[in-house]
């Protein structure tokens, strides 16, 4: 395989030696992102070697229609400090939120990184693209998001949609989507190996990994038909939950604060999407590992989930409405009303029917019997 | 067949009517096996979708939820087979059973389908002669042999999901997308669910008044396979066929 143009090999030992991380945290962070990544044995004892060596992918990260919540948890990486170092020290020629420069320096840096690596570098892009009154919902230097995008996007090696909103569309396009909102790989078809890694935010951990393998393997991991790697959203939370047990046996949480949830229960009950999310939360949690929304009582709300605002609220129940009831509707309520209805409606056809057929009988029988009479 | 046909008592003012053999003992089974399946289905999908029964704190492992589920599971492939057989039916069976019974394709057919709904508007006294299914009732479960489809696809769409990954049902992960992700299936399972409910209450409120007016023996029917049809209506029949 041909070396990428940057043939730095020893700045990752530079920077962690100029960081104080010691050769067993360097190697702790490589067993951990062997585990997340599911290599095998042979291939997590290669990884600190590989990425010891690897070259140093230069990075721009755009944002759109966005609450930087992305970018609070890419700086809020830990696994010591060498997942600090890859992501901050990965070059980011661009960052509308960290970068120092500003103005027209700062639209240069990114003009200059599509120009020089033009098909090389990486393109992170948090938030939804609106293309609605002629993309004037959001613009940077004068410029459109979607034509931004296009350029950026467009000229990449490869773009990561960080957060369910770059990914899917996420709050900005939820109904009645007023802006028009689109993902990134709706707004550029033509983008190169686009990545979703939904969730809101989507967590460091997984950016981290995904970076990681990038620069060790030289390829992108295997995803599913969602465009997200399976190493991260190859499971579903429901099987990986560790209040599975409770679920299977019957106990559930029937209200905030009652027994049940004191004691652990299943939130499947509290409207829990866990079921129908695919995502390692409960794995690789939030936090620096602390906990993760289900562990402290919450029940999932599918934030990893395409079009998750409009398909999994209400978040505190089990399913959402039916047109014309309502998104809150019950749908069992519903249902027995309509039962209802459709059982008065034809036990009374049928009874109306019934007397008017056997008077006819009646009639005819009269008829045939006396048929003379007036 | 003529030679089966029995001769019955006619009810005041009514045509004399012979009795036919319509549904054959497949057709019989499979509705059995498909209403039984249903009832074990609603019961237990409901209670995956609300837990009406809780398990107390310190029961010993219960497994409540894991057995439903899994009761589910095997009465949907039940099902399922039962479904598809019918339809297989469809093509191989008795002239009763035939698809052209569900989708009218002959004039006489789509007449006897308005006919049968002038019956339920109240335009007709009574309901218009038909020796298998109605015209109208044909159309119906045209309609709900599309739905079972769907109540199919979106539970092997759920299912592929638990599934090992190495399980040929995995396939299915493949309709997640085009049912708007798990959740947009789960609500679709759900939500048919009721409309096949509203179907199946339909079905049997017809079929007693249908009896009951005609009296044709339409409901014994299913258990004995045979049905009482006047004699100008076999003569009919014998003749559009
Ligand atoms: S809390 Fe949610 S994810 Fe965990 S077992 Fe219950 S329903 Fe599944
Ligand atoms: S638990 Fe569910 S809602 Fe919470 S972050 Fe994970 S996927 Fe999103």
């Amino acid at each position: 395989m041909e070396e990428p143009v940057m043939k730095d090999t020893q700045w990752l030992a530079r920077e962690l030696k100029a960081h104080g991380v010691s050769r067993n945290d360097f190697l702790k962070f490589c067993g951990s992102m062997a585990a997340m990544l599911s290599l095998p044995e042979w291939a997590a004892a290669k990884l600190p070697a590989t990425l010891a060596a690897a070259a140093k992918p230069t990075v721009v990260w755009l944002e759109f229609q966005d609450c930087a919540g992305n970018s609070e948890s890419f700086l809020r990486a830990w696994r010591p400090t060498v997942a600090e170092i890859i992501l901050d020290a990965v070059s980011v020629n661009y960052h509308e939120t960290i970068m120092a420069a500003a103005g027209t320096q700062a639209t240069a840096a990114l003009d200059q990184t599509v120009a020089k690596h033009s098909g090389e570098y990486l393109a992170i892009v948090e938030g939804a693209v609106p293309t609605g009154a002629g993309g004037a919902y959001c613009t940077i230097g004068g410029k459109a998001a979607l034509e931004i995008a296009r350029e950026v996007c467009g000229h990449a090696a490869a773009t990561i949609a960080v957060g369910t909103c770059a990914s899917f569309g996420g709050l900005p396009a939820a109904l009645p989507n007023p802006t028009s909102a689109l993902s990134i790989s709706e707004a550029v078809p033509a983008a190169a190996n686009v990545i979703n890694l939904s969730a809101c935010p989507a967590n460091a951990d997984n950016i981290t990994a995904l970076l990681v393998y990038y620069m060790t393997m030289k390829r992108w991991p295997p995803l599913d038909d969602h465009r997200r790697p399976v190493f991260a959203y190859g499971q579903l939370i429901h099987d990986a939950c560790e209040r599975r047990a409770h679920f299977d046996n019957g106990q559930y949480v029937q209200a905030w604060g009652d027994e049940g949830h004191r004691l652990g229960y299943c939130l499947y009950q509290m409207g829990c999407k866990g079921p129908v999310t695919s995502h390692n939360c409960p794995i690789v949690k939030w936090n620096e590992g602390t906990n993760w929304p289900v562990e402290c009582g919450h029940p999932c709300v599918g934030c990893a989930e395409p079009q998750f605002w409009d398909k999994m609220s209400p978040f505190y129940k089990h399913l959402t409405g039916v047109p014309g009831f309502g998104m809150a509707a019950n749908i069992d309520k519903v249902g027995i009303g309509a039962a209802a209805v459709v059982t008065a409606a034809f036990v009374t056809q049928g009874i109306v029917q019934k007397v008017r057929s056997r008077k006819e009988d009646n009639a005819t029988t009269q008829s045939h019997e006396e048929e003379k009479r007036p | 067949m003529s030679a089966e046909n029995v001769a019955r008592a006619p009810v005041a003012g009514e045509a004399v009517r012979v009795s036919v053999y319509v549904w054959d003992i497949w057709v019989r089974v499979i509705h059995w096996v498909v209403f039984f399946c249903f009832i074990i289905l609603a019961i237990t999908g409901s209670y995956i979708s609300h837990p009406f029964i809780l398990v107390a704190r310190n029961a010993y492992e219960p497994f409540l939820m894991g057995t439903v589920r899994v009761v589910h599971f095997y009465t949907a492939l039940v099902f399922d087979l039962a479904v598809f057989a019918r339809i297989v039916l469809m093509f191989v069976g008795s002239p009763y059973a035939r698809w052209d019974q569900f989708i009218p394709v002959t004039r006489r057919r789509w007449n006897g389908a308005l006919e049968s709904l002038k019956f339920y508007v109240f335009l007709r006294r009574r309901p218009p002669e038909a020796i298998g299914h109605d015209a109208l009732d044909g159309l119906i479960f045209a309609v709900r042999f599309l739905i079972d489809l769907l109540i199919i696809a979106t539970g092997f769409t759920l299912y592929s999901k638990i599934t090992s990954y190495n399980s040929p049902l995995a396939i299915f992960q493949g309709l997640i997308p085009f049912f708007g992700g798990l959740q947009g299936a789960r609500w679709l399972h759900h939500i048919l669910m009721w409309v096949a409910i509203l179907f199946i209450l339909q079905h049997i409120i017809r079929v007693i008044v249908l009896s009951t007016v005609k009296h044709d023996g339409t409901v014994e029917s299913m258990l004995s396979g045979y049905r009482y049809v006047t004699k100008e209506d076999l003569a009919e029949e014998a003749r559009g066929r």
